[in-house]
C-alpha cells in the first residue's frame, strides 16, 4: 500500500475516532455531574 | 392529554439514534462511493459535508423533537401549522423506504439460512438473481412471487412489529444488542479478510488518495449526498426519537456522537469490504475493478462468492449475514417508529395497534418487491425516494425553520440544554450552506434525468415507480394534514 494511503487512513481515523471519543467522554462526564447534583 | 414514552437513559437514546443511522448503506454504499470518488481523498469532502450539512441538520431535527415533544409532523405543526405537511411528507418517504428495506432484509434471512447449508440454491453467483429473485427481463414482466423472499419479508415485519409494539423501552433494550453486535462481527470479518492474500491490494484501492478528484464538483455532490442519506435525515426518525427524551436533554453532543459513530462505522466497513474484494480479485485473477459492486450485488453476489472460496466459509458467511440483519433491523424499525409516532400523536391510537396496522400494510406493499420484477421496482422507487424525497424534505426543513420560523428561537433552546453551544455558524449552515448543497443535488438529479432515463428503464416505469409514488405520498400527506388537528401531549 502506498504511503499516501497509510497517511489518509491514519489521519481520517484520528479525526473520526478521536472526535467520537471526546464527545462520548464529555457526555459521560456531564451525566455523572447531573447524577451528583440529584 | 396523553403520557409520552421515555427512553430509559441517554445511552439508550444515543444507541437507538446510532443504530438508525448505521444501516446497510454504511457497508455497501459508502466504501464504493469513496472508491469511485478519489479513494482516501474522498474522506476530506465527506468530513466537510458532515460538519457543514449533516450535523447542523441533525441538530435541527433533534431540537424540534426535544423542544415540542412530538413526532416530526407534530413538531413542525407546533412551529407553524403550515409546516405540518412537511412532516407527513417525510414520514411518507420513510415509510415507502421501509417497505422495500424490509424486503432486502428478507433476502438476508434467506442467505443466513443458506449459510447453515439448509438451502442449496444459493451456491453460485447467479443464484441471487435466478434462484432467489427469479428476475424477469424488465419492470413490465412481473413474473412470480419468490416464496423465500416472501418468507423473509414476513419474518422481518414480524420482528419489527415485536420490537415496536412495546414502545421505546423495548427499542432501547434491542439496540443494546443490534448496535454493538455488527461492529464486533465486522471486526472479526476484517481480521479474517486481512489474513487473506490480496487483502492489502484491496485496501490500497480503497485508501490511495486521488486529490485531483477534489477539483471535481461531482465528488463534493456525492459527499453531501452520502452524508445526508447515511444519517437518517429527512425521515422524521430523529425528531420522533428526540421527542422521547425529557426536555432539557442535550442536543448538540448527541448529534456529534451519532454523526461521528456513523461516519466511523462507514470508514471502518470499507476496510472489511475492500480486504475481501482484494482477495476475490486475486483468487479469480481479475482486476479489482471487475469485482467492485455496490448495493445488493455486493452483499448477495460478490461477498458470498468471496466467502465461498475462503476456509471456514460457513462461519464467515453466518457472521456476515447476521451483520447485515443487525445493521438493517434497527434502521428499519426506527423508520417505522417515526411513522407510528406520527400516527399515534395524531389519532390517539395505541402504540401496539399503530404498529400492527403499519406492519401488516408494510408487508402487503412489500410483496410487489418479492416478484420477479421486484428488483427493478425497488431500484426505481429507491432512486426517487432518495433523490427527490429525502433531499427535498431536508431542503424544506431548512427553509421552513431557517427562513420562516427562525433559527434564533431554536438556537436559544439548544444552547440552554446542550453540552456544546451552537453559534452563528449553525444559522449560516441551516440558512445557506445546507439548502444550497441540497438544492444543488436536486438540480443535478433533474438535469441527469433529462439527459438520460434512469437505469435505461422505460418511461412509463419511471413515471409510475418514481414520480407516481412521489405524487401519491404528497397527496396522502396533504390529506392527513387537513383531516384532523393535532392533540396536545404532556411530558411524561
Amino acid at each position: 500500500m502506498p504511503p499516501s494511503a497509510w497517511v489518509m487512513a491514519i489521519a481520517i481515523g484520528l479525526v473520526l475516532y478521536t472526535g467520537l471519543g471526546v464527545c462520548i467522554r464529555i457526555a459521560i462526564r456531564k451525566s455523572r455531574e447531573q447524577q451528583e447534583e440529584k | 392529554m396523553a403520557h409520552r414514552d421515555r427512553w430509559a437513559s441517554r445511552q439508550a437514546f444515543i444507541m437507538a439514534a446510532v443504530g438508525s443511522a448505521i444501516g446497510l448503506g454504511n457497508l455497501w454504499r459508502f466504501p464504493m462511493v469513496a472508491y469511485a470518488n478519489g479513494g482516501g481523498a474522498f474522506l476530506i469532502p465527506y468530513i466537510v459535508a458532515l460538519m457543514t450539512a449533516g450535523i447542523p441538520l441533525m441538530i435541527l431535527e433533534y431540537s424540534l423533537g426535544s423542544l415540542f415533544q412530538k413526532s416530526s409532523p407534530g413538531s413542525l405543526h407546533s412551529a407553524s401549522p403550515k409546516f405540518e405537511m412537511i412532516g407527513w411528507w417525510a414520514l411518507g418517504i420513510g415509510s415507502t423506504i421501509s417497505f422495500y428495506y424490509a424486503v432486502v432484509m428478507g433476502w438476508s434471512w434467506d442467505y443466513l439460512a443458506c449459510s447453515f447449508g439448509t438451502l442449496p440454491w444459493c451456491a453460485d453467483a447467479q443464484a441471487f438473481f435466478d434462484n432467489l429473485l427469479g428476475l424477469t427481463g424488465g419492470p413490465g414482466e412481473i413474473g412470480h412471487i419468490s416464496w423465500p423472499a416472501l418468507a423473509g419479508l414476513a419474518a422481518t415485519w414480524a420482528l419489527i412489529y415485536w420490537i415496536i409494539k412495546a414502545g421505546v423501552l423495548r427499542v432501547g433494550k434491542v439496540v443494546m444488542i443490534t448496535v454493538p453486535l455488527p461492529a464486533i462481527l465486522l471486526v472479526l470479518i476484517l481480521i479474517r479478510g486481512l489474513t487473506l492474500p490480496g487483502a492489502v491490494q484491496g485496501l490500497a484501492y480503497y485508501l490511495t488518495p486521488d486529490f485531483s478528484a477534489l477539483t471535481n464538483a461531482k465528488t463534493w455532490l456525492q459527499a453531501y449526498a452520502q452524508v445526508f442519506f447515511s444519517l437518517s435525515l429527512g425521515f422524521g426518525i430523529l425528531t420522533a426519537y428526540a421527542s422521547y427524551l425529557p426536555k432539557k436533554s442535550d442536543i448538540t453532543n448527541n448529534a456529534f456522537i451519532t454523526s461521528f459513530a456513523d461516519a466511523g462505522f462507514a470508514f471502518f466497513a470499507g476496510f472489511a469490504v475492500f480486504s475481501v474484494l482484494g482477495y476475490l480479485a486475486q483468487t479469480q485473477g481479475v482486476p479489482i475493478q471487475d469485482v467492485v459492486r455496490g448495493g445488493p450485488s455486493l452483499a448477495f453476489v460478490i461477498y458470498p462468492t468471496a466467502m465461498s472460496l475462503m476456509p471456514l466459509a460457513p462461519i464467515v458467511s453466518i457472521m456476515f449475514f447476521v451483520t447485515l440483519l443487525t445493521l438493517g433491523i434497527d434502521s428499519a424499525f426506527s423508520i417505522v417508529e417515526g411513522a407510528v409516532a406520527g400516527l399515534r400523536d395524531k389519532w390517539r391510537i395505541s402504540q401496539q395497534r399503530a404498529a400492527l396496522y403499519f406492519s401488516i400494510f408494510g408487508f402487503l406493499v412489500g410483496i410487489i418487491f418479492t416478484t420477479g420484477a421486484g428488483l427493478y421496482w425497488l431500484d426505481i422507487v429507491d432512486r426517487w425516494m432518495n433523490d427527490y424525497g429525502l433531499v427535498v424534505i431536508g431542503l424544506m426543513e431548512c427553509i421552513a425553520i431557517g427562513w420562516f420560523y427562525g433559527t434564533g428561537k431554536l438556537k436559544k433552546y439548544i444552547n440552554e440544554v446542550s453540552d456544546f453551544k451552537v453559534g452563528i455558524w449553525w444559522d449560516i449552515f441551516i440558512k445557506w450552506v445546507t439548502p444550497l448543497a441540497l438544492g444543488w443535488a436536486i438540480v443535478s438529479s433533474i438535469v441527469n434525468d433529462f439527459k438520460e432515463a434512469y437505469g435505461n428503464y422505460p418511461t412509463w416505469a419511471l413515471m409510475v415507480g418514481g414520480w407516481g409514488v412521489v405524487a401519491v405520498i404528497i397527496i396522502v400527506a396533504a390529506f392527513i394534514t387537513k383531516v384532523k388537528p393535532f392533540r396536545e401531549t404532556e411530558e411524561g
